[in-house]
């Protein structure tokens, strides 16, 4: 099978684009915690930039991609130290790349995703124990869920669920993970103000320039998929940002500057599952919903008494759910004939799938977790005490501080 | 255009529609209690 130059080119640098994201979603948390807890925030993710990037080529990558074990929930062990994933293209997953290519790519999207989980239980949670809890979750519910959605006889492939860069996988997963999370360990001694908003908006903005690797590089190969994927990526972000800017400015009277940040990241989950199967209107109108529906999701958060500190589960739960059913609305194949058509395309079939693919994510995902969260808890437990979070996550357990202002 | 296009269009627009119209409440228009009150910085 031949290499194209081309297409190999575009995947590894998309790789490198969603590689920033990591660091880049450090900085967007890192802003909205309070001044003690942001060295703590920022490790949280680059910390699994190193932790996953390992797991991944020794077991991560052969669970997700090997080939299925017999009932489509789980790859085998055969790629365990990429044994067998070399420069040849896999055509299973990516033709025209060398496979360790599509595996370097895919590395990325598993790094990301437990990090994004970070959010819900910052400024309180012991270092030990978020390590424990990375390292279990990527195994047993990214792997899996991964392998359901993206390997090869994956139930959910098989079954014809669309998600073309990881609304069930990434943004489902680690949004409704992320809301288990919080209720079991609880809230926080103290809320913080955001110390940084311009660390926040520079970590929005780094989010959307990786983002385009994330979804245009989803296509694995460079062509008209990915400018499509592209286009709907911005357009979708863009509005998004507007809708969320307007709805704050309609509901407290001002345009939120962070809730703009918020938005643009709110439209980059939901257009995620559908960037590679709809048009440029479906776009703005995935954008319009995730802007508004994630928003009003944000306001529920005071009434259900959960601290999800960062609000995870608002953005990536219901925006990932929100993208992976508006996938089945908007998908049509004039865009990606390897797709299908959607809802208002003749093919009410595919919404079913749809919701059959977020059910049951939204379920393996918080039993998974639930379970992980409690052993963590029962054995080393995943708070710190009362006193190491009064004096800060920096200093309680890194012996570092951000700032020196004296 | 299709119904889609209309749509896409038409939520834009009325997006339009509410930076022209949608007053922001300066300090000025709200009530004292709230203000935000200037952060005291240490000399």
């Amino acid at each position: 099978m031949k290499i194209d130059t081309g297409d190999t080119s575009w995947l590894l640098i998309s790789a490198a684009l969603v590689m920033l994201m990591t660091p880049a979603l450090g900085f967007f948390y890192g802003g909205l915690v309070g001044r003690k807890n942001v060295l703590s925030t920022l490790t949280h993710s680059f910390f699994i930039l190193c932790l996953i990037s390992v797991q991944w080529v020794l077991w991560g990558y052969s669970l997700a991609f090997s080939p299925d074990t017999g009932a489509g929930l789980i790859g085998g062990l055969g790629w365990v130290a990429l044994k067998g994933v070399g420069f040849d293209p896999n055509p299973d997953y990516a033709a025209t790349v060398p496979h360790q290519a599509f595996m370097a790519f895919q590395m990325m999207f598993a790094v990301i995703t437990p990090a994004l989980i970070t959010g819900s239980f910052a400024e309180r949670v012991s270092f030990k124990a978020y390590v424990i809890f990375s390292l279990a979750w990527a195994t047993l519910v990214y792997d899996p869920i991964a392998h359901w959605v993206w390997g090869t006889g994956g139930w959910l492939h098989t079954l014809g669920a669309l998600d073309f860069a990881g609304g069930t996988v990434v943004h489902i997963s680690s949004g409704v993970s992320a809301l288990v999370a919080a209720i079991l360990i609880g809230r926080r001694l103290k809320t913080s103000e955001p110390h940084d908003a311009t660390m926040t908006i520079l970590g929005a903005s780094l989010l959307w320039f990786g983002w385009f690797g994330f979804n245009a590089g989803s296509a694995l190969a460079s062509g008209g998929l990915a400018t499509s994927a592209f286009v709907v990526t911005n357009t979708a972000t863009a509005m998004a940002g507007l809708t969320w800017i307007t709805v704050s400015w309609l509901h407290k009277g001002r345009p939120s500057v962070l809730g703009m940040a918020a938005g643009a990241v709110a439209g980059l989950v939901a257009i995620t599952p559908a960037s590679g199967f709809v048009d440029v209107s479906g776009s703005i109108i995935i954008g319009l919903g995730a802007g508004s529906i994630c928003y009003l999701a944000m306001q529920l958060r005071p009434r259900l008494k959960v601290d999800d500190a960062l609000d995870v589960w608002a953005v990536h739960g219901i925006g990932g759910t929100w993208g992976a059913l508006a996938t089945g609305i908007f998908a049509t194949v004039a865009i990606n004939s390897t797709g299908a058509n959607g809802l208002l395309f003749g093919n009410p079939e595919q919404l079913l799938k749809q919701v059959v693919a977020v059910g049951a994510t939204w379920i393996y995902a918080a039993v998974a977790t639930f379970a992980i969260v409690k052993v963590i808890d029962l054995t080393i437990g995943m708070r710190v005490k009362e006193s190491d979070e009064s004096l800060g996550l920096d200093r309680s357990q890194h012996g570092e501080i951000a700032y020196q202002l004296d | 255009m299709d119904a889609l296009d209309y749509a896409a269009l038409g939520s834009f627009l009325v997006l339009a529609l509410a930076w022209v119209v949608l007053p922001i409440r300066t300090p000025a228009t709200v009530t004292p209690a709230e203000t935000i009150e200037p952060v005291a910085v240490a000399a």
